[in-house]
């Protein structure tokens, strides 16, 4: 692509190009590892995702292990951040929890992209009565507030672990397709699409080549800030009742089992919402880097 | 102008009886026989399906689908709470008020405080309060609203024992989830307006403004406040939609007896006619607040209006050209969370989230059609006099035909 623009674009482009052959990602990257903020929350993301794949070297104790002397343990030695209602250490199953939470949140957001982007990308593909169809059906669904969706995709599939990771991505697709549809519709038109159906690229490999390539800043962007959200939803769903329910070491089926005991032990409620604060926050700050470093407009 | 309200107006209608049926067949399927559930134990084979008949469960998926449509549309009958006996939409609207007033409140405390301070952070764009307001605002859109409902009871209820952690005695119960539920929606509220006054004030329309001559005021009020406030609009439109059941999660940590805690209550009881009920309730609110937005945008925005008007004209000659058709403005207003949501917010307590990056997204994403290969259309969304922080899709159709399909309704 690059070679074909070079011999058009002549010797008025020269500078141009130079900037072109460095590529979009690693301009973008550049960017971003000169924004201080979006560094600190990659680098905490990154050691978050390391304390959740390092849990069992990290913890003193199994997830599940009691400790039948120290139930609802304030923090004490021995267990920093004191133990919940059946005497297990909590600091390990928050560490534990790391891996659920932060797995959940990753593929729920993926689940939710894959179907989002699909459905999204042939509503902006094919356009006229296909997109109409779509549209409409998501002007029904999102009439429907996603956490209601989610409450009642979650009531069909019931609790559990993956369950809810397919409840959350079903129920906040319709905002991804909205993004999708938008990004196809706004590079449909363009020449290269063109040139590739001249060479008779057939529609599947113009969406997945040509398209997606070119529209994947923005859902990258949306991915990246949903898994905040996600992980979020999920304990909130874990407070009605739904979602994952305990003894699942996840950081919002943890604070709402620690809910029942907030008067006497706080400390319970405590420590998995800062977990989950401190997630979102590094993944907002990511987000918010990201969203400049791939804004096209900043690029010198 | 009055067509436009029309057709948005009868596809309202429409997408609530969408919703109504997509819900029914949702709950349809729920596993779990409900009869058994209602019954207990030891009720005999006989009794249950003596109850099955009585509830008209014996009959076939579209049946049923069609007495529920028929009952809810001409009766406003939502059908017998399971576990309660009691309609479901006396129960609805019975709670009704005060979730509309915790809703009305959490609003008013968020346009409130997040719309000066966004504005303030614009015009001192890199000074002291808009670089605090930036990391002040990323820390509240971070903290978990349940979290932080939880963490006030904690401090003002439990230990201070200032303010009481559940009920709605007196108006003292109102503050903290008030305040729990508004300040992460406030924090989205205050960046969304920062970034649509400083994408107004940067925006060439209001340098030719100013360079002929235009008082200044002029410039404000006509140029610049109508641009800025659309997308403002759409975040506190999304967040309007919180005022009926939109914070289940706070109302349950609260014990606040609206109807979030009615639904919440329903879903431990699988009380399935209440969550059926209480979800179209919801689904029919949010659609009349999408619409009331879309009516606004009109409103403000003169050339929504114009590009109604000039369809409307047209339709009659154009009727061959059909798929030109003007871009149908209320794509662009369907801009929120829910999920948005939702939204953010939009939806739940937790959802304002989900706008957390939307009204605010699509104007960098507008932008980025430019992106690698595109460059031949890039920028193209901001080479309007019009706001593009709507999003991408209504706001295309002026430059390379980018219409998409004359579908209305």
């Amino acid at each position: 692509m690059s070679e074909n623009n070079a011999g058009f674009n002549g010797v008025a482009g020269t500078a141009a190009q130079k900037r072109k052959k460095e590529g979009m990602w690693k301009q973008a990257w550049k960017r971003l590892t000169q924004d201080r903020l979006a560094m600190i929350g990659l680098v905490g993301l990154i050691l978050m995702i390391l304390v959740a794949l390092f849990a069992p070297l990290l913890t003193p104790y199994a997830p599940e292990e009691m400790d039948f002397i120290n139930i609802n343990a304030a923090p004490m030695r021995g267990h920093p951040m004191g133990t919940d209602a059946l005497g297990r250490d909590y600091l390990s199953r928050i560490l534990y929890g790391a891996r659920f939470s932060l797995g959940l949140g990753i593929s729920s957001s993926l689940f939710s992209s894959i179907l989002g982007v699909a459905i999204g990308s042939v509503a902006g593909y094919f356009g006229k009565r296909v997109d109409n169809v779509i549209m409409r059906m998501c002007d029904i669904f999102q009439s429907i507030p996603g956490m209601m969706f989610t409450i009642i995709i979650s009531l069909l599939l019931g609790t559990g672990y993956v369950v809810t990771i397919l409840a959350l991505g079903i129920g906040h697709a319709t905002h991804t397709v909205r993004l999708t549809r938008a990004q196809v519709l706004s590079v449909r038109k363009a020449e290269y699409l063109d040139a590739a159906r001249t060479n008779n690229c057939g529609a599947v490999r113009i969406m997945f080549r040509h398209i997606l390539p070119n529209i994947m800043s923005p859902m990258l962007l949306e991915f990246t800030m949903s898994i905040a959200r996600m992980i979020q939803y999920s304990a909130g769903l874990s407070i009605i009742g739904l979602g994952v329910q305990p003894p699942t070491p996840e950081w919002g089926a943890m604070l709402s089992a620690g809910r029942n005991y907030i008067r006497s032990y706080p400390h319970l409620v405590m420590f998995p919402g800062v977990f989950i604060f401190l997630t979102s926050f590094l993944i907002n700050l990511l987000g918010d880097g990201l969203r400049d470093a791939l804004d096209p407009k900043l690029r010198k | 102008m009055r067509r436009y309200i029309l057709n948005r107006l009868i596809w309202t209608v429409l997408v609530i009886m969408g919703a109504a049926i997509v819900i029914f067949a949702v709950m349809y399927f729920v596993p779990g026989d409900p009869v058994t559930l209602l019954m207990g134990a030891e009720a005999t084979q006989e009794d249950i399906l003596h109850k099955k008949a009585e509830l008209g469960l014996d009959k076939p998926f579209f049946v049923q689908l069609w007495n529920f449509l028929v009952a809810v549309f001409t009766r406003f009958d939502l059908g017998t709470s399971w576990t309660r006996g009691t309609p479901v939409i006396a129960g609805l609207l019975g709670r009704l008020p005060r979730t509309f007033l915790l809703g009305f409140l959490m609003v008013l405390l968020t346009s409130l405080v997040g719309i000066p301070v966004g504005v303030s952070a614009a015009i001192h764009r890199g000074g002291w309060q808009d670089r605090m307001l930036m990391v002040a605002s990323m820390f509240l859109i971070s903290l978990p609203e349940f979290w932080l409902a939880l963490m006030l009871i904690i401090v003002f209820s439990l230990n201070l024992g200032w303010l009481p952690a559940f009920g709605v005695e007196s108006w003292l119960c109102y503050i903290l989830p008030v305040v729990s539920g508004s300040l992460a929606a406030m924090a989205q509220l205050a960046r969304q307006t920062r970034a649509s006054v400083l994408n107004v004030v940067r925006a060439d329309y209001i340098t030719t403004a100013r360079a002929k001559g235009m008082k200044e005021q002029m410039v404000i009020y006509r140029h610049m406040f109508p641009n800025a406030l659309i997308p403002i609009i759409t975040v506190v439109g999304g967040s309007f939609t919180r005022c009926v059941g939109g914070t289940i999660v706070i109302e349950k940590i609260f014990s606040f007896p609206g109807i979030g805690l009615y639904i919440s209550d329903a879903i431990s009881a699988r009380d399935y006619p209440v969550i059926r009920g209480g979800v179209i309730l919801i689904a029919a609110f949010t659609a009349l607040i999408m619409l009331l937005v879309d009516l606004a945008y009109a409103f403000v925005d003169p050339q929504i209006r114009a590009q109604y008007a000039e369809f409307a004209k047209r339709k009659g000659a154009a009727a061959s050209l059909a798929p030109q058709g003007r871009a149908h403005p209320h794509h662009g207003a369907h801009k929120h969370g829910g999920d948005g949501a939702p939204p953010p917010d939009m939806d739940d307590g937790l959802d304002d989230l989900d706008d957390a990056d939307g009204p605010d997204g699509p104007d960098d994403m507008d932008d980025m059609d430019g992106m690698d290969g595109s460059d031949g259309d890039g920028g193209l969304g901001d080479s309007h006099d019009h706001v593009s922080g709507r999003a991408g899709d209504g706001t295309h159709e002026g430059a390379g035909g980018m219409a998409e399909g004359g579908g209305h309704l």
